[in-house]
């Protein structure tokens, strides 16, 4: 038995690897979260739209990751 | 046959006198219409089944029901029974344990500080129901007790730092476990 399941979205599952490898900083976790998916081609959508830019994507991941960290 | 109206005051200062004896007010003389009645201060429902017998279908004791939803509920039964159906499959639906049956003899016995209110009627479908969308929208969680929790804290974390690792291919999964 090991328990229940909460929902995590990939982007959080990110950060949470991101920690994992020895990264403290949210912001640390932004960027690494965002080498992966821009390296697969991949941006974040906010809004219903593509956010298009590096610092656009670079922006959103930091303030969710910053969210994250205050949980 | 006792033919009354049935009233509050009525029901209220019906005799019992007896145990074993049972005395019928009907409150129709034709009973498939409509009469519910009192025998002991219970209330039952007169109703024709689809080949013509004369059945009757117990409600409730007089105690939990009044009057006019004694003959409510009377009615939906006599209605059910036109259209075909058996009213006392209601019956049968009715004996599930309900909500407050289940708190008191499942969940209170192990949980004392159970916080809620609750009210009568509520059956054990609409609990699961209920706790699918409290569970659903993640204001209630199942938990495991203490030593559970323990005993399930390296495999949750072992699972989940799978479950990370898996996310760099792809976001199928979108939970993580918890003990």
């Amino acid at each position: 038995m090991i328990g229940g399941g909460i929902p995590v979205s990939r982007v959080l599952q990110l950060f949470l690897l991101a920690r994992h490898s020895g990264k403290k900083q949210p912001s640390e976790w932004a960027a690494a979260a965002w080498e992966l998916l821009s390296s697969q081609g991949q941006s974040l959508i906010k809004g219903g739209k593509t956010l298009e830019t590096l610092e656009q994507n670079i922006a959103e991941l930091t303030t969710q990751a910053q969210v994250f960290a205050e949980k | 046959m006792l033919t009354v109206n049935l009233t509050p005051a009525f029901v209220r200062s019906a005799g019992c006198d007896h145990p074993h004896r049972r005395v019928d007010y009907f409150e129709t003389e034709w009973l498939p219409v409509g009469g519910a009645f009192v025998g002991c201060k219970t209330f039952y429902q007169g109703y024709n089944d689809t080949r013509g017998r004369l059945k009757q279908c117990k409600l409730s004791a007089a105690e939990i029901l009044t009057v006019e939803q004694a003959r409510e509920t009377g009615r939906e039964i006599v209605a059910a029974a036109l259209l075909g159906a058996d009213p006392q499959a209601r019956v049968d639906l009715r004996a599930v344990l309900t909500l407050p049956e289940f708190v008191q003899e499942r969940y209170l016995p192990s949980n004392s500080s159970w916080p809620i209110q609750l009210g009568k009627g509520q059956s054990l479908p609409l609990l699961w129901q209920t706790l699918f969308v409290l569970t659903a929208g993640s204001d209630l969680y199942p938990v495991q007790d203490a030593e559970a929790v323990k005993a399930a804290q390296s495999r949750c974390k072992k699972l989940n730092a799978y479950l990370c690792q898996r996310a760099r291919d792809g976001g199928e999964i979108t939970f993580l476990a918890s003990p």
